[in-house]
């Protein structure tokens, strides 16, 4: 009984210590970061290293968000911020917009080129992005969208708009049929149906979808880097990259100050649709 | 009847001219540039040259180097994320109490903007300062700090790393979810059996989600052969080269040296990568799908 219960034991000990360093691993960078930008200046080179700063301060913050000058150059952080917000927002609304219209039509009617024309645009998903940097800056110079914020919106909504169709297909196909046939027997025109109907009912799906391209255009980095030329224009993971660049070692809180400031709405929206996002995932890249 | 049949095109017109415009004609252009000398500094390039810009590329003494270091990159990454993605989703699957928390949190490395992921591990790894060689240094694995990011011979393996701390989580819920859909009557027997647990995840868990595990290896190789900002934002393809994967090589070729027909040509040779690649999973898909 006794050598029972001590095995027992032994193996939940070891299976919470296996966690535990799981869990550390997968924590503790982003812990780090969020320590770091709370360390005063001198404190980033103490040698041995500093776990907790003797005196926490938001310093860093505002350094990147008030003052904000490095060699005659100002750091703008909000701006940065705001200019992100600006793109993904817009450019959620169009692929919700447009998404939602093109996966109501692929879920609803039987018309021809109907599975064709979905493969095909799912299977742009495959192609590698940074292969299609060259003709797409080339493009966006020619339109005279270059050194935009629409032209960036225009290319993050292209390549959104695959996965939000798909997706919001298989949440316009999840509402009955039914439910909508009683409401145009009940005088409701298609597109009032649509609109008062269908939609409530796939709301939280087609929401689900929108922080996720949200998210993704809120952390994208080449395209953004290439589009954009003037300062004043540049959105947070391009100016986060400058940091970087700045900075480097010797103010990495700063570069941490910007990073939190970062992550932070995007950790909300995590917390807020985790398990949508799985599920998109899972629709999107594992064809049914 | 005939406006009814009209309607469903008109819903899929906008995504279809967006799609087309920004993504279906660049596929074209890219390799239309690929057969032109464009050079942007230098005005009246980009005319037909037929494969000259290829030779030219394939000659670079840096090709050889970066086409090495991609599949050194593409191999590694996707054999460590899926193993360690096997090891955790297998640990998440059960039901233990400490998984609750683990599943909680667990999808931030993979959420969380690449630029930041590499921020944080740049300043982690710093030979000086950095806290990876601190803790190995007080844990006596080291005598010194190692730059790890500042040796040609290190910094690949560094990266590599990074990439899979990235892409483990999800790889890890996934399977997990996959592991949980093993019938629990096939367990339950083999343990009457007499089955080890170590026999129980070889014999029957492990070949129960091979079709899984197979579709995570292409998806994975994927995530692999895209990834820029992460090397990118750290050594910028250095030291000496010993860095750059062909998306880092196109970028610096196209919008540090301004040649975009080379970077045209890179694009083009990238995508007949990943086209072997899709092909060669899909016949071991096939056998797969026959035994």
């Amino acid at each position: 009984m006794q050598k029972r219960k001590i095995r027992k034991l032994s193996k939940s000990i070891i299976i919470n210590l296996i966690g535990i360093i799981i869990l550390i691993v997968i924590l503790f960078p982003l812990l780090w970061v969020a320590i770091t930008s709370l360390k005063a200046h001198d404190e980033l080179f103490a040698i041995p290293i500093k776990y907790f700063p003797d005196n926490p301060t938001i310093q860093s913050y505002k350094e990147i968000f008030l003052k904000g000058y490095w060699s005659g150059q100002a750091l703008l952080w909000h701006r940065y911020l705001l200019n992100s917000l600006f793109v993904s927002g817009i450019s959620t609304f169009i692929v919700l917009l447009f998404g939602s219209m093109a996966g109501y039509a692929f879920s609803r009617f039987d018309f021809k080129g109907n599975k064709i024309l979905l493969s095909i645009l799912i299977l742009t998903r495959m192609l590698p992005g940074p292969a299609l940097m060259v003709p797409i800056y080339v493009m966006i110079s020619n339109y005279g969208l270059h050194d935009t914020l629409w032209g960036l919106i225009l290319v993050y909504s292209a390549f959104g708009l695959p996965l939000t169709t798909w997706l919001c297909a298989g949440f316009f196909k999840s509402v009955p049929k039914e439910i909508e046939e009683a409401a145009i027997v009940d005088g409701c025109s298609r597109i009032k149906a649509l609109l008062y109907v269908v939609l409530p009912l796939a709301f939280i799906g087609i929401i689900s979808v929108g922080a996720y391209h949200f998210v993704g255009s809120w952390s994208e980095f080449a395209f953004a880097s290439i589009l954009l030329e003037t300062q004043k224009i540049r959105t947070a993971p391009v100016g986060l990259g400058d940091f970087i660049f700045l900075f480097g070692a010797s103010y990495f809180n700063r570069v941490g100050a910007a990073a939190v400031t970062m992550a932070i709405p995007i950790t909300v929206i995590f917390l807020f649709a985790q398990r949508h996002f799985v599920r998109g995932f899972l629709a999107g890249s594992v064809k049914e | 009847m005939g406006k009814r049949l009209k309607l469903p095109y008109i819903f899929i017109l906008p995504t279809f001219i967006v799609v087309t415009v920004l993504i279906a004609y660049p596929i074209f252009d890219v390799i239309r540039l690929s057969f032109t000398d464009l050079f942007l500094l230098r005005p009246g390039t980009g005319k037909f040259v037929g494969l000259r810009t290829y030779a030219k590329t394939l000659s670079d003494p840096v090709f050889p180097l970066v086409l090495r270091n991609t599949i050194v990159w593409m191999a590694l990454a996707t054999i460590l994320s899926i193993g360690f993605g096997l090891g955790v989703g297998y640990y998440l699957s059960f039901d233990w109490k400490i998984n609750k928390v683990l599943r909680a949190v667990i999808l931030l490395p993979w959420i969380l903007p690449p630029v930041i992921s590499a921020s944080i591990w740049q300043w982690m790894m710093h030979s000086e300062f950095g806290v990876i060689n601190d803790i190995l240094v007080r844990l006596r694995f080291l005598e010194d700090g190692i730059a790890w990011l500042g040796e040609p011979k290190l910094a690949l393996s560094a990266l590599i790393l990074v990439m899979v701390w990235k892409n483990v989580p999800m790889l890890a819920i996934l399977l997990s979810a996959a592991f949980q859909s093993v019938p629990a009557e096939l367990l339950e027997a083999s343990t009457i059996d007499g089955a080890t647990e170590w026999q129980k995840f070889r014999f029957i868990s492990l070949p129960s989600i091979s079709y899984t595990l197979l579709i995570l290896m292409v998806i994975v190789s994927i995530w692999n052969i895209q990834q820029f900002v992460i090397i990118w934002i750290t050594t910028r393809g250095g030291p000496i080269n010993s860095t750059h994967i062909f998306p880092t090589y196109i970028y610096e070729m196209a919008f540090t040296n301004f040649r975009f027909g080379q970077a045209a040509a890179l694009s083009v040779i990238t995508i007949g990568i990943l086209m072997i690649i899709s092909v060669l999973y899909l016949i071991l898909f096939r056998k797969e799908a026959r035994s």
